[in-house]
Formats: structure tokens, C-alpha cells, sequence
């Protein structure tokens, strides 16, 4: 939109050149009125006389700088994918925890995996111990994949996989998966996290040193673009650093430093921008302070923009949009009075829909004590679902654009967020400010400081230290059984015994071989998940020829 | 409270100990040095009339924080263990106190976890508890535990400091500067003080951007003292000949590059003292 | 520096000499402590808030970072001669995993080195943590104060 526009032209400029064409192919909801049957515009917008920057700092959803959302009609149209993230034991329970969630009336599939498949130990591996099918499901071989997505049509769905230092392994199994159900690869949809920064800064589900790491990545990238046109091949996330301690102006730096580590890399693998842009998606945590994670997401989406645009040079729009996946805050939840949390996740969902989210993920009321129940589970989507249908949040358009308030906080999560991408460049990137402890060190300050105002009490948290005193309530937990380790452990001891020796044992040379020479790793790897090598012996070979990370400390 | 056990009974628990039996004696003679008063003196009256093994060499790690001293020691004691199966190695690794609280957050181990299960090495992290100078006052009485637990060689890596800590001079056999490229003030840093105490200056993480130049400036630096005469804090061991002019090398400790280089101008003992 | 306070107002407070020397503790007795964490789950904000509250309290805590494993936790308690372990846990693993420390611990003559838990760890194995010998079991929500409040009794009746 030029400057010298009035407001009112660009509008119906927008209505036509953007709006129009995807009315036509997805039109919007029926019936958006208020409860009290009031019509509901598609967008509010300020006066002739208020517009000011308008063009420049807010623009029209759907366009550059994408400040009031990535879509022309946002949820108008189609609602945003309630994504519940699952997944314990073995992959039979969690077939049918799946089947469960998706019978309730969930769009997506978000598969939750044990410490040992992300970080690459077999579930016999005696660095699993004790960690088995705990905070998420084991998946061993190709074996467990199958049965992990047994009578769920991977055509149907899209699935988001939090998976990251053996992220190709576990994309390598799900193709061979759809293969197997007679769906293409290139009619796969979903997203792979395959966000290692994150790891190093915040999560410590790494496995391999940054670099070989980030070729991984970028192999990713590769092979997507060839073959999986329609997966998102990274989702850059926030969430861990912001659970973490991060502030939320922190979150959205070192989420965006990430994107632009990753898009620097891919460039240097030779890939154009524009062809690995449009799939890269991101993650971001939603807290209870409503006002600030709106604004939050609303600034992330207005710098990814411009770096995207400016700074790569991205022509296709679709490079210019952070698109993201958002989980209400894990931390945010209390041990005590865990009823409360109920409202503590409506209040962050709501942020979410607020500033514009693409997908949710909503946590139960249990979480700060285990995995959740189903009930607990069911509640958690329950929400997400009241917002859609009964707030009203979801019959316009950034229905927060134009607050004071809200622009303003926009404005300095920017800055803020723009001054830590500043930081990081002049440290020479992201990998060497990981490397010389920046990001953790900043986290870590804000953590500390955040914590010890809450012991102090100069920060208020119900039922923790203000308003105590209920009797707590008893809050009935999910326990995972302990016998699925035991089952699961034999199931990998029998495939080994089932499997043809001499086709793995090629194929995991055959690995090494390509590690070697430089080559994309993905069809070497794809050959051996399907000769049904397992995830702990891919991993092995891997770290023969990548070493393996060693924490640092940084201390304050 | 329980009893604790004298300085005179863990020296005897030591000695009567075998294999990973000894690390607790030894850990616990290093607290009572640490803790209580007089704790040398009683040590040396204990030992009294024992056979006693030689003491280590002593490599003293020093430079500003950042600069990867953890990980170089890490990795110089694993490639060690590698090329000498018959020395025992302890490491003594020192962070500073606070001076508001009089606590510490000792981090160093971080680095060197797969170190922990090896029998051959013994860690031991030490906070300065307001000893100015980069190390703890207990230094002595703990290199002097290292020797009863089998120490060959002692590496003590030395708070991260500026120019003024440099007493690790006064215990070390050889001290070992530490720099890398991308910390600000490159050999600005290097006043007098650490340029006089270094027998070795390294440059570590050495593929990195600026390390050629900081290598370059750090000869030049070195060679400019060629004609001074060399000092030293404490006498040489005998049979250790420093050069004239100290060696400046490039070591990656996290590729294992120029540890070999590294480890051949240390002054190691021909063979264990065990 | 609380006798400052006290001074007039006119006395400019930098010509007083220091009024905490330095390494004076703030705890009655400085304790050694531990902090790790045992298992594969990487997060570690709450075992570095715990090591930096002991350190604020005024005690050396040894920090042995993430995904360690018993045998190196102890082993690293033992050389360290800590008073005390405090194991941080958030994947559900800490039975098998405490139980494991316990057992090293006594296999190496190190019983008395004491061992603290913390994380998401439900009321049940609370108790059963307990049974194994672990001193305390701190869950979420736990106040900085009380954890150390709770560390420095166990340790004086050591």
C-alpha cells in the first residue's frame, strides 16, 4: 500500500485484491454477530484522521508487515488447528490416546516423544534408564511408528513431531510410514520442530555439537523442498526459551536470531530463499499477562517481516510470514491450587487468539504435577473451543489492533527484540553467541530475577503467595504404567532379533559414508529406517563421525 | 553431629585404601585442609614417617573468563590419559566467593563430566573464600592430599581473571596463559604481571575469526621480552628447562586440535611416581 | 552493610570500611552441596535457581549441569566431599534414578552424605522417596527460603 493512500481506499483495495480472492476459494464463517446479534466487521481500522503510520506499522492482515495477521479473513474463515500435544509409553497407548483426541473433535496431531527417541537411545539403552514412555511415547524402529499411526490416515491429518537432534530419523519413519499407507510423501502435511538452536540455549535435548547439527538442518530443508512440499520443515521456537525465564521481548529475539542462523545456513547450502522460507514456521509460548503476549505475537510477526524482506531480500510473501504453533505456558502452571490453572490457560489461549496464532496447544489443569489425565486433556481443548465459538475473539480481525496500549507494547517487544538480534550479529551469529553462553546467560538472569520476586513477593501469584490457605485440592494424576518400559525394551530386543542383519548393517554404513562425504543424509537415512535400523543405531553412527555437545556453564 | 574422622585416621584410610576406596579419604583430607585451622600442619606431623610419593608436576591454567579453560583442561587430561596410561591426573579447579554472601556456584565440572568415572583423575572444585590472586589460600595442603592420592601431575585451572592474579605463579611448575580470539581486548589484556608469570601462552578455540592475528600478536608480545630476564615465583623443578622465550601455541579444545603440540612442552615425569 | 544505617547521614558511606569482609558467610556454617541433574530431561531452570539460592544463602554449591548420570553424581559428591546431593527431576524417572543414587552412595561408604529431590514428582513417590532415605522431596511451587531452610536443618543434625 503506497503512503499517500487514504485509509478508506487501501481498505477497499484490500477488500478486493486480497480478501476477494480467498473468499472465493474459503468463505468465511456464517453468522459473525455479537451475542447480542450485533454484525461484526471484518476489520476495524482507524479514521482518515487517526490513520498516521497506520500503512506502515499495522498494514492490512494478510500483507506485508503482517502486524494484524497472516490471513486476509483469519479466523472468519477457518478457525486456527487445536493441536493437542500427546503422547506417553508405548506407541500402542498412545494410538489410542490419538484416536481419543481426535474423535473429540481435535484437527492435528502434535506427537510427543520420549527423552530417549529425541536425544537417540534405544529404550534398552542403558542412558534411557528410568526414562522410558515418561514424557512421551518410545519410538525405537519403524516398527513403532507403524503401530503409532495404525488406522490414522496420514492423508488426513497433519501432524507436528517435537522432535529435534534426531529429527531427520524420526521425518524418515514417517514418510516411510505414508509410504507404507499408500500416501505420497509430497501429500504429507505437518510440521517437524527440527529446532536444535533452542536445545542448546534452553531445552538440553541436543545430542550432536551446533555445526553438524545445523547441516542436519539444513539437509532437511533440502530434501523437504524436493519431496515434501507441504511439511513445515522447522518450527523455531520460543516456548522453551521462555520457560526457560525468558522475558517475552527475549523470546521473540532469540526465536528470530534462530530464524535468521537457520535461513543463513540454508542460504549457504545453496538453497534460494524463497524456496524453504514459505515453510518455516514458529512456536511461541502464551502467557498469562494478556495484553503483553498479544503484543508479543504481533511484534514477532512484524520484524520477522522485515528481516525476511530486507535483509534475505524474500520476494514471495508467503517468506514474510511467521506463521506459529502457540502452548499455553507450562511454568505458569501451580502445584498448589490447581484448579486456578483452568483459568490461567483460558486466559493464555485467549492471548493467542488475540495476537493471531495458527495452531493451539492448551494445557491441562494437572500439568504442573504430571502428564495430564484425558479428563484433564479434554477440559484444556473444552477451552480453546468456548473461545472459538462463545468469546467472540474470533469474529474480526486483531480485534486488539488500535489500543494505546496494546501498539505500544507492540512497539517495544519490537525494539527490545530487534536490540537482541543486534547483540547476537555482533557476536558473530547464533551459534557463536550460544558458544560464548549469551542467550543461556540472559535467560538465566531473567529467571533468577523473575523467581526471586515471586519468593519475595513482589510478584503476585494466586494460591503461591497471595491468597493461599484452601485446603489443596485433590487433583487425580495420569501415571504412566510402569510396565511399558518393560514391554517396550522387549519389543526392541525382538525386532532386532526379527530383522535382516546384513541390509542394516549396510545401511548404517552407508550413513557413515554419506556423513563423510558432505552429501544430504536424509535418503540414506530413509533407507535404513526402512531396513528397520533403530533410532539408538542411527544416532550412534551419527555421533562416530558429528561427536557429541558438552553443556557448558555460564554462571551469572 | 557425627564424629568427623581426624586429619591422622583418613591419612591412614587413604593409605590402606585401593582403587575408587580412595577418592573418599581423599576428598575429605581436602575439606579438612580447606576447613579446619592448622589443617598443613597436622598433615605434615601425620605423615611423619611415611613413605611418601613424589609430588606432581604442577600446570597451572590462567586467563580471562571466556576464554575456555574448563574445556582446555577437559580436553588436555583426556588426551593425557590417552597417551600416558600410567599417570594419575588431578584436577583442581578454582571459582571465586562471593563477597556478599561468602558463597560460590562452582561450575567447572560441567565440562569435564566424562572425566568423572575415570579412575586415574580426581576433580575437586575450590572457591577462593576472599583469597584475592586467582586461587584459594588452601592450594598447598591440597596439592599436598593429590600427592597422597597419586597425583603425577596436578592441573589447576585458576579463577577467570584480570592481570593481577597471577599466584598461581607461586605454586605451578608451569604456568599456561589462555586467550582466544573474540574477547575484547586481545593482548591489551596481557600488562605486565601475566606476560612475567607465563611459561606458555595458548590460543585457544584457534579456528576461530581473529585467532591468526591474536597468535601473531601474542610472538610479537613475547619476543619483545626476549632480553628481559626471566623470573619466576617459585624454582623450577629440577631437570625442567624453560626457554628463554615462552612458546605460544594454538589449541582447540573442542577439536582436539594442538593438544599433541600442547602436551609435548610439558614437562611430564619420565614415569608414574606409584 | 545494615551498621551503615546507623551512621549519620552525613558520613559519606564509601570511607567506611567494608562492613561485609570478603567471604564472610551468611549461613551459620557454609555447606558444600551438589546440584544435579540425574536423567535425560534438559531442563534446568529450577536446579539453577536452587544453586544460585544456596550461593546466595552462603554456601559452595558444586554444579554438575544436565543428563548425568548416578554413577557420575556420585562420584563427583565423593571427590567434592559435599555434604549434601540435591537431585533435580522433571520426566517422571526420579524412582529408578534415586534409588540409584542411594545405592552408590552407599556402596562408595558415602551414606552420610545426605540427598535432597526436586521436580514434578507426585505425592506417592513422595513417600516412597522418602522410605528409600532421601531427607526431603521438594515439588513445585516450593519457596526458595524453605528449601534452604529445610537443607540447612537436615544438615545440622547430621
Amino acid at each position: 500500500m503506497l503512503k499517500a493512500d487514504s485509509i478508506t481506499d487501501a481498505a477497499a483495495r484490500w477488500e478486493a485484491e486480497t480478501v476477494a480472492p480467498v473468499l472465493a476459494k474459503a468463505p468465511e464463517r456464517a453468522n459473525l454477530v455479537t451475542a447480542s446479534n450485533v454484525p461484526i466487521e471484518r476489520l476495524y481500522t482507524p479514521s482518515e484522521a487517526e490513520a498516521g503510520d497506520y500503512a506502515e506499522k499495522l498494514g492490512f492482515p494478510g500483507q506485508y508487515p503482517f502486524t494484524r495477521g497472516v490471513q486476509p479473513t483469519m479466523y472468519r474463515g477457518r478457525l486456527w488447528t487445536m493441536r493437542q500435544y500427546a503422547g506417553f509409553a508405548t506407541a500402542d497407548e498412545s494410538n489410542r490416546r490419538y484416536r481419543f483426541l481426535l474423535e473429540q473433535g481435535s484437527t492435528g496431531l502434535s506427537v510427543a516423544f520420549d527423552l530417549p527417541t529425541q536425544i537417540g537411545y534405544d529404550s534398552d539403552d542403558p542412558e534411557a534408564c528410568g526414562e522410558v514412555g515418561r514424557v512421551g511415547v518410545a519410538i525405537d524402529s519403524l516398527a513403532d511408528m507403524e503401530a503409532l499411526f495404525d488406522g490414522i490416515p496420514l492423508d488426513k491429518v497433519s501432524t507436528s513431531m517435537t522432535i529435534n537432534a534426531t529429527s531427520a530419523i524420526l521425518l524418515a519413519m514417517y514418510v516411510a510410514v505414508g509410504e507404507k499407507q499408500g500416501v505420497p510423501a509430497a501429500k504429507l502435511t505437518g510440521t517437524l520442530q527440527n529446532d536444535i538452536l533452542k536445545e542448546y540455549i534452553a531445552r538440553g535435548t541436543y545430542r550432536f555439537p551446533p555445526r553438524p547439527s545445523l547441516r542436519l538442518t539444513s539437509d532437511i530443508f533440502a530434501y523437504c523442498t524436493r519431496h515434501l512440499p507441504k511439511f513445515n520443515t522447522i518450527s523455531i521456537s520460543g516456548y522453551h526459551i521462555r520457560e526457560a525465564g525468558s522475558t517475552a521481548a527475549q523470546e521473540v529475539g532469540f526465536t528470530l536470531a534462530d530464524a535468521v542462523c537457520y535461513v543463513e545456513t540454508a542460504l549457504r547450502a545453496g538453497l534460494a530463499v524463497d524456496d524453504f522460507a514459505p515453510r518455516l514456521a514458529f512456536f511461541f509460548a502464551a502467557h498469562t499477562d494478556l495484553f503483553e503476549e498479544a503484543a508479543k505475537f504481533r511484534a514477532a510477526r512484524r520484524l520477522y517481516a522485515r528481516i525476511m524482506r530486507e535483509r534475505f531480500g524474500a520476494q514471495d510473501p508467503r517468506s514474510w510470514m511467521l506463521r506459529f504453533h502457540t502452548q499455553t505456558g507450562g511454568v505458569t502452571l501451580t502445584a498448589q491450587q490447581p484448579e486456578n490453572n483452568v483459568v490461567r490457560v483460558a486466559l493464555q489461549a485467549l492471548a493467542a487468539v488475540l495476537g493471531g496464532t495458527q495452531s493451539l496447544h492448551t494445557n491441562g489443569k494437572d500439568e504442573a504435577l504430571a502428564l495430564p489425565t484425558e479428563a484433564a486433556a479434554q477440559l484444556a481443548l473444552r477451552t480453546q473451543q468456548i473461545i472459538a465459538c462463545e468469546s467472540g475473539a474470533a469474529s474480526t480481525i486483531d480485534p486488539l489492533g488500535g489500543s494505546y496500549y496494546v501498539e505500544q507494547l507492540t512497539d517495544r517487544i519490537e525494539r527490545e527484540a530487534e536490540a537482541y538480534i543486534r547483540a547476537i550479529d555482533e557476536r558473530g551469529g547464533m551459534v557463536a553467541a550460544i558458544e560464548q553462553g549469551y542467550p543461556q546467560r540472559e535467560i538465566e538472569h531473567s529467571a533468577y530475577a523473575f523467581n526471586r520476586e515471586i519468593d519475595e513477593g513482589r510478584r503476585q501469584v494466586v494460591g503461591v503467595n497471595c491468597f493461599t490457605g484452601d485446603a489443596p485440592a485433590d487433583v487425580p494424576l495420569f501415571r504412566v504404567d510402569e510396565a511399558a518400559t518393560a514391554r517396550q525394551v522387549e519389543r526392541v530386543r525382538a525386532l532386532r532379533a526379527s530383522r535382516d542383519d546384513a541390509a542394516v548393517r549396510n545401511s548404517l554404513s552407508e550413513i557413515a559414508a554419506v556423513a563423510r562425504a558432505g552429501d544430504n543424509l536424509l535418503p540414506s537415512i530413509l533407507t535404513a529406517v526402512k531396513a528397520y535400523a533403530t533410532v539408538g543405531e542411527i544416532c550412534r553412527v551419527l555421533a562416530g563421525e558429528f561427536g557429541e555437545y558438552c553443556e557448558a556453564f555460564h554462571s551469572a | 553431629m557425627s564424629m568427623q574422622p581426624t586429619i591422622p585416621e583418613l591419612v591412614a584410610k587413604l593409605a590402606a585404601s585401593e582403587g575408587t576406596a580412595r577418592l573418599r579419604p581423599a576428598g575429605r583430607l581436602i575439606t579438612a585442609m580447606v576447613e579446619r585451622p592448622n589443617a598443613a600442619a597436622t598433615l605434615v606431623e601425620a605423615l611423619n614417617g611415611r613413605d611418601l610419593p613424589r609430588p606432581p608436576l604442577v600446570i597451572g591454567f590462567t586467563g580471562a573468563p571466556g576464554a575456555g579453560k574448563s574445556t582446555l583442561v577437559d580436553a588436555v587430561t583426556a588426551r593425557l590419559l590417552e597417551r600416558r596410561p600410567d599417570l594419575r591426573i588431578a584436577i583442581l579447579a578454582v571459582d571465586p566467593t562471593s563477597p556478599f554472601t561468602g558463597g560460590a556456584v562452582l561450575g567447572d565440572r560441567v565440562r569435564m563430566m566424562r572425566l568423572a568415572l575415570e579412575e586415574r583423575v580426581f576433580i575437586r572444585s575450590l572457591a577462593t573464600r576472599g583469597q584475592l590472586g586467582g586461587v584459594c589460600e588452601a592450594l598447598p595442603g591440597v596439592l599436598a592430599v593429590a600427592t597422597l592420592w597419586g597425583a603425577d601431575v596436578a592441573l589447576v585451572e585458576t579463577v577467570g581473571v584480570g592481570q593481577s592474579e597471577i599466584d598461581i605463579a607461586r605454586h605451578a611448575d608451569m604456568s599456561c596463559i589462555v586467550m582466544a580470539p573474540g574477547l575484547g581486548d586481545g593482548v591489551q589484556w596481557l600488562k605486565a604481571g601475566l606476560m612475567e608469570v607465563g611459561d606458555a601462552f595458548l590460543v585457544n578455540k584457534c579456528d576461530r575469526d581473529g585467532a591468526t592475528t591474536l597468535h601473531s600478536q601474542l610472538l610479537s608480545a613475547v619476543e619483545s621480552r626476549q632480553h628481559a630476564p626471566r623470573r619466576r615465583l617459585r624454582p623450577a623443578p629440577v631437570g625442567m628447562v624453560l626457554p628463554q622465550v615462552p612458546p605460544v601455541l594454538s589449541v582447540s579444545a573442542e577439536l582436539g586440535q594442538g593438544l599433541d603440540d600442547l602436551l609435548d612442552i610439558l614437562p611430564l615425569p619420565a614415569a608414574a611416581h606409584h | 552493610m545494615s551498621e551503615v544505617k546507623n551512621m549519620s547521614p552525613d558520613v559519606p558511606t564509601f570511607w567506611l570500611p567494608d562492613a561485609a569482609p570478603q567471604g564472610h558467610p551468611a549461613a551459620p556454617v557454609r555447606r558444600r552441596i551438589l546440584i544435579g541433574k540425574p536423567g535425560l530431561d534438559g531442563h534446568d531452570r529450577g536446579a539453577k535457581y536452587v544453586a544460585q539460592i544456596l550461593r546466595d544463602a552462603g554456601h559452595e554449591v558444586i554444579y554438575t549441569g544436565i543428563r548425568r548420570t548416578p554413577e557420575q553424581i556420585v562420584a563427583a559428591a565423593v571427590q567434592e566431599d559435599v555434604d549434601a546431593i540435591g537431585l533435580s527431576l522433571l520426566s517422571g524417572s526420579h524412582n529408578a534414578l534415586f534409588a540409584r543414587v542411594l545405592e552408590l552412595l552407599r556402596a562408595q561408604d558415602a551414606e552420610d552424605i545426605a540427598v535432597f529431590g526436586g521436580g514434578v514428582i507426585p505425592d506417592d513417590d513422595v513417600e516412597r522417596l522418602l522410605a528409600l532415605g532421601v531427607q526431603a522431596v521438594f515439588t513445585p511451587g516450593t519457596s526458595a527460603a524453605e528449601i534452604v531452610s529445610r537443607i540447612e536443618q537436615v544438615l545440622s543434625t547430621r
